[in-house]
């Protein structure tokens, strides 16, 4: 198979000046500068194929933005062979930029102050991209990155997440067969970062693009990833797929347990750690070096697991009624924002910024139990909960411990709701009548 | 795996073509602050105004200055202004090159299929540009009663003053690769390009005069421009385009041989 990337004894040093502390420090380093070798990459050797998904991981320093940034021709090396595609990248980077993408996920490409669709336009030109290759393409790319409510709006008032997406769609409009990603999902939150991986993964998948990460963020490199190659001190430690890597380094794995008893307390096991144990679950943590998976699972099976999960049509019922009043409060504050629109020009920042925290404090995303018990109280006070996970538990318990409590909660709730929702209407109207006179 | 199909654009077209493209762009971002870019917009017509205004006061007063007047005057403000302004509203990333260049901002553009120095150049326009554009044209065609000839050669020497002031900066801006924080310098060069070649070029003598053709090149924006303007002649004409190539072609040298020095950086940052 043809390599995209080849690199041979790979070698990369920067100079920095240094000088001591204090007045003095700066007096000496005034009159006699003095600097210090940094070895950023040392004889680094790496081969990836056409296709493949290659993740580049290491500490802080290692060299991995280093390693792309002359892969993709922005800085020379001090030593050592270097092809991508067939290309020398500082000697032939405008060629190379035509045929790979970069995203840097702490840089951005687009004009802070333009809509994203204004930079795909710029970029097109500067791709020189046919309008008959350009159309098709940018309007499958938003379909698939879920762009098109973002393209008006300026890339400042984006999320991050949302630029992120943008920025992504923007490095394959002109259909790159390598792909380098240096920190893509950084800083995102868990929703945007399974969105940015499954739009990589798709990429990989349906057009071949060859992908080359760094990344800090095991899920990036698990869910994106085949190969894994770790470097530290710029050099390459380990070099082989990620399974082997999760089976020979990452020697730790938790397991979380739903018991049909509380607090059931367990034989200790060598190797074995309760990481919590509170009503019905229990999280464990196993150190596979010590104790094999197979040996805890045989000690786990004699527990008092929950098992199917028994219908009842009291708890069923009142689950079903829980998640209706959720539901009710949930639109009273869906349209609440839609009325904030009598103030503000726009507000689908404000709904994104809403779905996005109902679908945490709802617990779509991440069992609650995971929160802190304050948290959990605090949350308990709005209808989020109550849209799926109370009912969900409710059911799953089958007993109706804690639905009288939701049920007063979310009544009081929506009550109110509707008071201060006619409210705030009357008072947008008469905003609108002022505006029209 | 060898590419196939993979010729980056070139020639002057596309350059040309992409300019528009960015110039449309940047435009669209002033716009987006509307207030603010027509009020910079005015401002610096104003202050070109206000300083021409001065000089003819003075003139008024003072009538001849070593054959130097009042249409003396305003030619070398409209073509300095003039040139000075297009130069920026074309290529606006002239005075922050040094910068971008420690702060690791030439990262973005690198990935992209153009060559670096014309894109770092034309990616930004700066908005009081305009200003002094109208200014420049304004002043020429209407305080120096100027023939159809006259108005020809001073659109060339909008162009050749342009190029000096952009190619000027982009030598000076380039020490950053081997001075670092060598900003303020380059911008301290320009400011002084900019002051010599808004005085009367004649009252300076021997190696003031000598530096002001070559290491701080006002000479070639005032005197050369004046110089043709009340007696044309076809080897001084020549000698200007063949300084502003000249000077093009060394500082392309000097900053694709600091681009080899570039060492990035990890700021977080965007475009602007």
């Amino acid at each position: 198979m043809p390599a995209v990337v080849e690199i041979e004894r790979l070698s990369k040093l920067f100079f920095r000046r240094i000088r001591g502390a204090g007045l003095r420090g700066l007096a000496g380093a005034y009159f006699r500068p003095r600097t210090e070798q940094v070895v950023a990459l040392r004889d680094l050797d790496l081969r990836m194929e056409s296709g493949e998904s290659l993740a580049l991981i290491g500490p802080n320093g290692a060299g991995k933005s280093t390693t792309i940034k002359i892969l993709t021709g922005i800085l020379h090396p001090t030593a050592g062979t270097v092809c991508v595609l067939g290309l020398v990248p500082w000697r032939e980077r405008t060629r190379l930029a035509m045929n790979i993408a970069t995203v840097f996920g702490q840089r951005s490409q687009l004009f802070a102050d333009l809509p994203a669709g204004e930079t795909f336009e710029l970029l097109a030109r500067i791709y020189e991209l046919r309008p008959s290759d350009y159309r098709p393409r940018l309007d499958e790319l938003v379909r698939r990155f879920e762009i098109e409510p973002l393209l008006a709006t300026p890339v400042r008032k984006l999320s991050l997440g949302e630029r992120m997406r943008c920025e992504i769609a923007a490095s394959f409009l002109h259909r790159p067969r390598a792909v380098f990603l240096d920190e893509p999902t950084i800083g995102l939150d868990v929703i945007a970062k399974q969105q940015i991986r499954s739009f990589i993964r798709e990429m990989n998948r349906d057009e071949g693009v060859a992908v080359l990460l760094t990344s800090h963020d095991a899920g990036d490199v698990e869910q994106l990833c085949k190969r894994v190659v770790v470097i530290n001190h710029g050099t390459v430690v380990f070099d082989d797929r990620v399974s082997v890597l999760r089976r020979r380094h990452l020697r730790r794995k938790q397991i979380g347990l739903r018991l049909s008893e509380p607090n059931v307390t367990i034989t200790p096991l060598p190797g074995v750690t309760v990481l919590t144990a509170r009503g019905y679950g229990i999280k464990l943590e196993v150190d596979t070096d010590i104790q094999p998976i197979a040996g805890v699972m045989n000690a786990l099976a004699a527990l008092p697991l929950a098992g199917p999960i028994p219908l009842d049509p009291g708890s069923l019922g009142a689950a079903l009624f829980l998640a209706l009043l959720a539901f009710v409060a949930d639109w009273i504050l869906t349209f609440s924002i839609s009325l904030c629109s009598f103030w503000v020009e726009r507000t689908d920042g404000l709904h994104l910024f809403y779905m996005m925290f109902r679908r945490m404090a709802g617990g779509f995303v991440v069992p609650l139990t995971v929160f802190p018990e304050g948290l959990q109280r605090v949350l308990h006070y709005s209808p989020f909960p109550y849209l799926v996970y109370a009912p969900a538990r409710i059911f799953a318990r089958g007993s109706l411990e804690g639905s009288f409590g939701a049920l007063v909660g979310l009544l009081v709730l929506i009550a109110s709701g509707l008071v201060v929702l006619r409210g705030v209407y009357r008072l947008g109207l008469r905003r609108v009548s002022a505006q029209g006179g | 795996m060898p590419i196939e199909n993979s010729s980056p654009p070139r020639g002057v077209r596309t350059l040309v073509s992409l300019t528009g493209a960015y110039l449309r762009t940047s435009l669209q971002g002033l716009l987006e602050y509307r207030a603010s870019f027509v009020t910079r917009v005015v401002s610096m017509l104003c202050n070109d105004a206000a300083w021409l205004a001065m000089w003819l006061l003075f003139y008024q007063r003072f009538p001849l200055i070593e054959g130097w007047g009042p249409r003396q005057v305003v030619t070398i403000w409209a073509v300095s202004a003039g040139g000075y302004g297009l130069a920026t509203t074309v290529c606006g990333g002239m005075r922050s090159l040094a910068a971008d260049v420690m702060l690791g901002r030439l990262d973005p553009l690198m990935t992209l299929p153009r060559p670096i120095l014309p894109h770092i150049l034309i990616r930004r326009m700066e908005p009081t540009a305009l200003g002094d554009v109208a200014f420049g044209v304004l002043g020429f065609l209407v305080l120096a009663n100027p023939t159809l000839m006259d108005v020809g050669l001073f659109t060339i020497f909008l162009l050749s003053t342009a190029a000096i002031y952009v190619v000027f900066a982009v030598l000076t801006q380039s020490v950053v690769f081997w001075v670092e924080n060598s900003e303020n310098l380059a911008e301290q060069l320009l400011m002084a390009l900019i002051t010599f070649s808004l005085q009367p070029t004649m009252i300076f003598d021997g190696w003031v005069k000598a530096a002001l053709f070559t290491v701080i090149p006002a000479g070639f924006i005032a005197f050369v421009p004046l110089r043709l303007l009340t007696e044309f002649s076809w080897p001084l004409l020549g000698g200007l385009l063949a300084f502003a190539a000249g000077i093009l072609v060394i500082a392309s040298a000097v900053f694709h041989a600091g681009l080899k020095r570039y060492e990035s950086g990890n700021l977080i940052g965007g475009q602007t």
